[in-house]
């Protein structure tokens, strides 16, 4: 049987050859335990051949773990959409696993230290990328652990004040804060979110020193602000759009990549030339050591699903933007974006001790 | 404020909820949030966060009012285990085991389920009329707390705690102390460090209120039992009636209605919600009450006081989440992602552009309370028979569930693993008597007080003086020296005083 298994191997590699190797196997062997032989050869053969085959072709062939290291909430919401979607291209279920806490790196962990097999991906933030690992201790490395899928959407941030706060446009504020160090006091979704970190890097261009005021979420921040307890707050349009529209509040400056549909009169930070923003994308990854077949088909399912109806009208509800980047692309994003970081979180004194 | 367009709100409410879908809805929360309230370790986040991907498909309003009614539904369910077992079906449930566990021990577990589940209906509704007519005014209040008032407000808060232990005053100190202490490990908002994670990365964000509760209360309590040998069951005497009488009445109806207004305005405030208000409703009983030494005994007031602020707290967190958009603890998140899900901007127009899921979940909520009226109290019979089921089944099941609710809350077997350690400190104390009570109400507050005085520092600059200058900020202040004093110059404490010197 040695000589059956040298031959099988040629056969599986180069499955054309197949009929010709295999006919010519069988026609080797003579004598009275032809026929028991014959048959008990062609169906190990069968099986081990329609075992390795279907595990190399035809990815999954079991259900596959999505990790998403938050609680239920737009992140949560819109990798379950994408979810559904794909399962039905894929055609095997896909198990969505909430696992969150310590800023996502707990579901990262999971995911990073999971067999590279495609049937555990997770997905994440552009801030786990880039500010978590400065920020704190985590057990993986980022630059060389991780292998990115895609990325699917990307949340905007506003810096907004209260509609009966004395600065009209965003130049005003500016003045203001200039005039008046360490006065202008805003609220924050917590230390070294992206609207923190952008809002001070403005201060750090402009000479200006401003008062971050840090909540627990940005439901207490913009609570604070209402309330006159903050002068201003940095959240994305789907904690400010209502108050916004409600006559509460009032947008300065957008502190990501284009304007807001739904207010298409403010300007955004890169329009009053600055080079930074508090952009943040959510995108699907996997550990290092994905095949990268099973890493493309992934990305192709993911890509064709976005544009889906029921993902559209889902990023629509949450007034979130989808572009598409490619696994690649993303990848040299936020590589490019990691060292600016980690430089503005050790000025900022906030780096991991 | 327009009674015509009122009573055209209440109307469109009435035809919202009255639909059989909706009915049905509502009734399918209820009775999942009896059922998740009675099983210890999971909780109305937990089950809530489980069941929103089944509502995914339906219409908005029907999702609302079958999430609310789960959120609610937990608070009603909550105090059977506590009664019954000494074991809290969730934390908002917690106080109610110290009084109500000794009434079930001396046969009074009905009066005490009874006085529960009435207490939570009265303020239930007291809450959703407030509710109803009060929003906007409230959502003000809400507004007017800056982190200098919740600073003041904790304080006063945590004046109070020591009222919850019936035992040493220094011991109860010490767990106030212990409380503060442990909710400082994880990450710290104002500075970004980490405190006393020892490299554990489960530990950043702090040790976790469930598995803490659980554990001091729950596992400790199972612990505790095995001590006891024999065939046990926990009901040592007849059982007496399975209704609260009269005089149960009388006792309980000042606790009722105190407990109401407190819980509902503790609720509408961001953080505690229903735990805080339990608890502090609990100590405020005490508090004033004319015989304070019953607390612990088996007074009724302790239960019927906490049950019923922490039912009038739910009502009271949507204040927040309906008119400002803004949840004011978890669960509200939950329903403020599930309002986002569902093509609804929360926010101050909600209720403007759409009348129907605000009034509408309103009226469900009141049809919600009438249902959970009528499913607890039959039922009290048949949980009045637990009592006699011998601890060798009773307590793997508790623990089961215990293990099952903690897991699935963050799917981290860690928490679990801090469960079973604060299992073995909670029976570790209870052997020593040193009460658990005042030390979860600390650490809920250490928590929150160190944040927001560390945000008020940033607000002021430094300058100590504007907690005085603010007025609400005053007022707490003022209060809490007043309970003070009070507690000092009263005769027990100048008896006290007397023996110091």
């Amino acid at each position: 049987m040695i000589k059956s298994k040298i031959y099988y191997t040629n056969v599986c590699v180069e499955p054309l050859n197949f009929n010709t190797i295999f006919w010519q196997c069988i026609r080797k062997e003579d004598g009275p335990m032809r026929s028991t032989l014959r048959i008990s050869f062609m169906v190990s053969l069968m099986i081990l051949f329609v075992s390795h085959a279907s595990s190399q072709e035809q990815y999954p062939t079991r259900p596959i773990t999505m990790v998403v290291p938050y609680t239920a909430g737009m992140i949560d919401t819109m990798t379950r959409t994408i979810c559904k979607v794909a399962e039905k291209e894929l055609g095997e279920p896909i198990v969505v696993e909430n696992r969150p806490g310590a800023a996502a790196s707990i579901g990262m962990n999971y995911v990073l230290k999971s067999k590279p097999d495609g049937y555990t991906i997770g997905s994440t933030t552009t801030t786990s990328y880039i500010t978590t690992p400065h920020t704190q201790k985590v057990p993986y490395n980022v630059l060389a652990d991780v292998t990115d899928i895609m990325a699917f959407c990307r949340y905007n941030q506003i810096l907004c004040v209260r509609t009966d706060a004395p600065w009209k446009t965003y130049e005003e504020l500016i003045d203001y804060a200039k005039k008046n160090p360490g006065k202008f006091k805003y609220a924050t979704p917590g230390v070294g979110t992206a609207q923190h970190i952008c809002i001070e890097q403005i201060a750090m261009k402009e000479g200006i020193k401003w008062t971050a005021i840090p909540f627990k979420g940005g439901g207490e921040a913009v609570l604070a602000t209402l309330g006159g307890h903050t002068d201003g707050v940095g959240m994305s349009s789907i904690e400010t759009s209502a108050h916004i529209k409600a006559g509460k509040l009032r947008p300065l400056l957008v502190l990501t990549d284009s304007r807001l549909p739904d207010f298409p009169e403010i300007p955004t930070i890169l329009e009053k030339g600055y080079h930074f923003t508090a952009t943040t994308y959510v995108s699907v990854y996997g550990p290092v050591g994905l095949p990268e077949s099973i890493r493309q088909r992934l990305e192709e399912v993911f890509k064709k699903v976005m544009s889906d109806p029921s993902f559209i009208e889902a990023a629509r509800r949450f007034q979130i933007e989808i572009p598409y980047m490619s696994g690649k692309e993303y990848s040299a994003y936020w590589r490019s974006k990691y060292d600016e970081r980690g430089k503005i979180i050790k000025g900022l004194g906030l780096e991991a001790k | 404020m327009n009674i015509t367009g009122f009573f055209e709100n209440l109307l469109l409410g009435y035809q919202v909820a009255f639909t059989a879908a909706n009915l049905l809805y509502c009734f399918v929360g209820v009775l999942v949030g009896t059922l998740i309230g009675v099983l210890p370790g999971i909780g109305p986040a937990g089950a809530i966060s489980l069941l929103l991907p089944v509502t995914y498909g339906i219409k908005p309003v029907s999702a609302i009012i079958m999430l609310a009614g789960i959120y609610y539904g937990t608070q009603y369910g909550g105090s059977t285990t506590s009664i019954l077992v000494n074991i809290p079906g969730e934390a908002a449930s917690v106080v109610t085991c110290i009084d109500g566990y000794q009434m079930a021990r001396q046969g009074r577990a009905g009066p005490a389920l009874g006085i529960a589940a009435f207490g939570s209906f009265i303020a239930g509704t007291v809450g959703i009329i407030t509710l109803m007519f009060l929003a906007e005014p409230l959502s003000n209040v809400a507004l007017s707390f800056g982190p200098p008032e919740f600073f003041s407000l904790m304080i006063l808060a945590l004046t109070i705690s020591t009222y919850l232990a019936h035992g040493s005053m220094i011991k109860a100190l010490i767990m106030v102390a212990l409380g503060i202490g442990l909710s400082q490990v994880g990450t710290d908002i104002i500075s970004g460090r980490m405190r006393f994670t020892f490299g554990i990365i489960e530990l950043q964000d702090g040790i976790g209120l469930v598995p803490l509760v659980m554990g001091l209360f729950g596992i400790s309590e199972v612990l505790i039992s095995l001590e006891e040998s024999g065939e046990v069951t926990i009901l040592k005497e007849k059982i007496k009636g399975l209704l609260p009488n009269l005089k149960d009445w009388m006792d309980s109806i000042r606790a009722i209605i105190r407990g109401t207004f407190l819980g509902f305005f503790l609720g509408i405030l961001p953080g505690g919600g229903a735990v805080v208000a339990s608890f502090v409703s609990y100590a405020v009983e005490k508090r004033f009450s004319k015989h304070p030494e019953k607390f612990g005994t088996g007074a009724i007031e302790g239960v019927a006081g906490p049950e019923s602020a922490n039912n009038s707290a739910t009502s009271g967190a949507f204040i927040p989440l309906f008119v400002l958009g803004i949840p004011s603890n978890a669960v509200m998140a939950l329903l403020l992602g599930a309002l986002m899900i569902h093509g609804l901007q929360p926010g101050p127009l909600l209720i403007k552009e759409n009348p129907e899921v605000f009034w509408g979940t309103v009226m469900s909520m009141y049809i919600g309370n009438v249902m959970l009226l009528i499913l607890n109290l039959p039922l009290i019979g048949l949980w009045v028979r637990v009592l006699k089921v011998p601890y060798r089944i009773l307590f793997p099941l508790i623990l089961f569930f215990c293990v099952i609710g903690c897991y699935s809350l963050y799917t981290r077997a860690f928490d679990v693993f801090m469960m079973l350690i604060f299992g073995i400190i909670g029976y570790i104390f209870r052997k020593v008597k040193y009460e658990p009570a005042p030390l979860v109400l600390a650490f809920i507050l250490g928590s929150l007080m160190e944040n927001a005085l560390g945000q008020s520092l940033l607000m002021f600059g430094g300058d100590l003086s504007l907690f005085i200058t603010r007025p609400i900020s005053a007022s707490c202040l003022i209060v809490a020296l007043m309970l003070l004093l009070g507690s000092i110059f009263s005769r027990k404490g100048r008896g006290v005083l007397a023996k110091i010197s």
